[in-house]
């Protein structure tokens, strides 16, 4: 076993980190999914999270956002723990998720899921700024966002999440549904977010193409941390790719 | 039966469609965000009109002029919404919408038996007078009382039409209708917004209770449940959890009611309005489901 190899068993874990998650435990009624599992998110870094169907990825997600209750486990933002915020209460402390599914207001107008987006936000100019980064929702402003594309619908998703210009961003599944020249163009999207200044988690199966933007990775399986190592090293890990790059 | 007898039927239509739309926009606001149908709603139309007729009638110590008993009334109503959705509602709202509806039906029950143990079963009714119907250009007539309900009616559809579409309110409530969870992701407190949408639901109901109160004196503690099947045939016709569906559906079925009852025959009104109701489940079942406003 080469030197790289064993590293990725070791968790590090970042103390100065923006975002920091410890021990998360929790799951849906009876069935607990999560067994403990470490994140940390530091300043301007993409991070991203995958593993086999049934990891836990997307709940991990929702309990990092507070969607789930926690049945063990702390959440630090900045220092402060926010183990005990309700979900609303997490834009205000500079977080915010994009769900897989349903993640825009379908009755409400592009322009509308902004302003909602922007309950919290008090740069009027940021809605320009995500029409520079997303110009095809300024043609869409006065459209219903249920009649949008599911390529816009994703652009209005994180639109909305990013509006009050959150210090870390959480997608689940950014590239799920989208057509192959779409799915390059999102992660370019993420790619954005970060220069921009917003940290970035995401959860992602289409690992190949988001090692590509990523800084570093954690592999989640049955509920637990399994591996975390820097996006190259975990690219080139002869173990993660027979388990789960399938190559 | 000629031109003056069918004018005179459509006039008669769009008055008590115009009460009909209150009660139905009231209704539906409260299902949009919170995806169970009200059945204690009807009890919101009995206690505004109650309420109208004592604060107008002196039994609190005061006797308002009836618009302002109105006014009073529809917002003390509101926040007995509010009260009966914390007390009720709130510590069930996770369970799903048919423990919802069926202790919204308990919830009728005893608003309804509160109020008959408190009044007794007597008839009550406004204070206003008789007012003989004036003629308008020559084609229809109306009393000032009904020409009154319609002013009513239609500036509670502009108001509320303003509040969805251009107050940051309106577009939380919309929000937490189109999906909740997400709603809640974006900051919004929802606890709160659907609160102020309970508000907002017992007043249209309230005032509903007020003009109908106006128009249809004398009644009992039984009115608000008994006209509730007639609020549900317009809300289910416009798809229920949509405002402006609502509102053409409550003209519609007033149309269809007032049309009934001149054309085939007056003793079956609310059976009209029952029909519709029907037909719709029949043809279009869709419209229990809901939309989003």
């Amino acid at each position: 076993m080469s030197e790289t190899e064993s590293d990725i068993e070791t968790l590090r874990r970042f103390d100065d980190a923006m975002f920091s998650a410890r021990g998360v435990e929790t799951g849906y009624g009876d069935l607990q999914v999560l067994y403990g599992v470490d994140i940390d998110i530091q300043d301007d870094e993409i991070v991203l999270v995958f593993g086999p169907n049934g990891a836990g990825k997307s709940t991990l997600m929702r309990a990092l956002f507070k969607q789930l209750p926690l049945w063990n486990g702390t959440i630090e933002i900045g220092g402060e723990d926010c183990s005990n915020l309700e979900s609303n209460q997490m834009v205000t402390h500079g977080v915010a998720y994009v769900p897989q599914t349903s993640n825009v207001f379908p009755n409400l107008t592009v322009a509308e899921n902004l302003d909602i987006g922007g309950i919290h936000a008090d740069d009027v100019g940021r809605r320009h700024e995500m029409f520079e980064l997303f110009p095809r929702l300024a043609e869409r402003q006065s459209q219903a966002a249920a009649t949008l594309s599911g390529g816009e619908r994703q652009m209005l998703a994180m639109a909305r999440a990013l509006m009050p210009d959150p210090d870390v961003l959480l997608i689940d599944e950014p590239s799920a549904g989208l057509a192959p020249q779409l799915i390059e163009q999102t992660f370019e999207h993420v790619d954005q977010i970060r220069q921009a200044g917003t940290a970035v988690l995401m959860v992602e199966q289409n690992v190949t193409a988001a090692l590509d933007v990523t800084d570093r990775a954690y592999v989640l399986d049955m509920g637990e941390n399994r591996f975390e190592a820097d996006a190259d090293t975990i690219r080139n890990a002869q173990r993660v790719r027979d388990l789960y790059l399938g190559q | 039966m000629g031109l003056d007898t069918f004018l005179q039927a459509v006039v008669s239509g769009l008055i008590e469609g115009s009460v009909i739309a209150v009660g139905a926009v009231g209704l539906t606001l409260s299902y949009g965000v919170t995806r169970f149908i009200n059945f204690a709603y009807g009890e919101f139309l009995t206690y505004g009109a109650y309420l109208t007729v004592f604060l107008a009638g002196g039994l609190f110590g005061v006797s308002l002029p009836l618009p302002a008993a109105a006014v009073v009334a529809t917002v003390v109503v509101g926040a007995l919404g509010v009260a009966v959705s914390r007390t009720f509602f709130e510590p069930i709202s996770d369970r799903g919408a048919l423990p919802l509806l069926i202790t919204s039906i308990g919830v009728s029950f005893i608003l309804r038996n509160l109020l008959q143990g408190w009044v007794g079963v007597d008839a009550r009714q406004l204070p206003i007078p008789l007012l003989r119907r004036q003629d308008y250009f020559g084609l229809f007539r109306l009393t000032h009382l009904e020409l009154g309900v319609i002013a009513a009616s239609v500036v509670t559809m502009l108001t509320i039409h303003l509040l969805l579409q251009r107050t940051m309110l309106g577009k939380r409530m919309r929000a937490t209708s189109g999906n909740r969870s997400l709603a809640k992701t974006a900051g919004i407190d929802t606890t709160s917004v659907i609160r102020q949408t309970w508000f907002l639901s017992a007043a249209a109901g309230a005032l509903a209770g007020v003009l109908y109160a106006v128009l249809f004196s004398p009644f009992r503690p039984g009115v608000g449940f008994e006209y509730l099947i007639v609020i549900f045939a317009a809300t289910l016709l416009g798809g229920i959890g949509r405002p402006y569906g609502a509102m053409l559906g409550a003209f519609c079925i007033g149309l269809a009611m007032n049309f009934g009852s001149t054309y085939l025959s007056a003793n079956y009104t609310r059976a009209y309005a029952f029909l519709i109701l029907v037909g719709v489940l029949l043809l279009k079942p869709e419209g229990i489901r809901g939309g989003e406003f």
